[in-house]
């Protein structure tokens, strides 16, 4: 076997990134989830207030 | 700053923490394809590539203000899918699959191969699909965009450093060999048998 060039193995290589991104490309709905994940971010902040927000009889456990 | 598409690494990620959606889809836009590389590097189905994916960007809006060399944030992208990538193919491996699970071949390069419409690019497609699952897993992680470090990759793979330019030579002949071979009409078994990576 006779070994390529450096010239010829970035050729191969540029080849094949070129091949993954026409056909191999990330799902839409992995790059939409990506982008609304952001926000979740606050959750934690968000779920603080809407309980602040509660009146206090709803923050009580039945009887 | 001029513009969200010449910003560094670390702006984006502060201006991200700092709650700019803009900056995040940046990254988004920046890294999806590398996530999404590395994750297929493990030989992954769609569907389980995208639950390691999906799972990365949510351990990256949790850890906004906790990752401190933002510069490396490439590294701990693929770290954070690499580990994942694992967890998932741990649980998949506990799993005793059934009769049908044998029975379904791995033709996801083939699969690859029909979507590609350019004729070159699908040769190089299919050869791919040829290799050893090591080599098709270093090819897939040099190929990303934006490109892994080989320090990155080296810890990817869980191999010395020092291997992987000898690894990517042998990897990258073999490519060129499978091509050959379709180019000539003579590459009709496609088996990839003893072409291991070591």
């Amino acid at each position: 076997m006779t070994m390529s060039t450096p010239h010829q193995s970035e050729t191969l290589v540029s080849a094949l990134r070129k091949a993954f991104e026409e056909s191999d490309k990330p799902p839409a709905d992995v790059t939409t989830f990506a982008e609304a994940v952001f926000s979740w971010r606050t959750i934690d902040a968000d779920l603080v207030w809407v309980f602040y927000d509660l009146p206090n009889e709803e923050m009580t456990p039945d009887e | 700053m001029a513009s969200l598409a010449q910003a560094t690494h670390g702006e984006l990620l502060a201006l991200a923490a700092g709650g700019d959606e803009s900056a995040w889809n940046e990254l988004v836009e920046r890294f999806s394809q590398m996530v999404w590389s590395i994750a297929r590097s493990f030989r992954l189905d769609d569907a389980t590539a995208k639950d390691v994916s999906q799972t990365v960007w949510l351990r990256l809006v949790e850890n906004l203000h906790r990752i401190d060399d933002a510069e490396r944030l490439p590294g701990w992208l693929a770290t954070t899918c690499r580990r994942e990538a694992l967890r998932v193919k741990g649980m998949r491996d506990r799993v005793v699959p059934t009769d049908f699970q044998y029975d379904v071949a791995d033709d996801s390069s083939s699969l690859e191969a029909m979507l590609v419409e350019d004729e070159e690019a699908r040769e190089v497609v299919i050869a791919f699909g040829s290799l050893s699952e090591e080599c098709q897993q270093l090819l897939r992680l040099l190929t990303t965009e934006p490109p892994l470090s080989y320090e990155e990759i080296s810890k990817i793979i869980d191999r010395p450093i020092g291997s992987l330019g000898p690894t990517r030579a042998r990897c990258l002949e073999r490519l060129k060999a499978a091509l050959s071979a379709r180019i000539t009409g003579a590459g009709s078994d496609s088996s990839g048998s003893g072409d291991d990576a070591e």
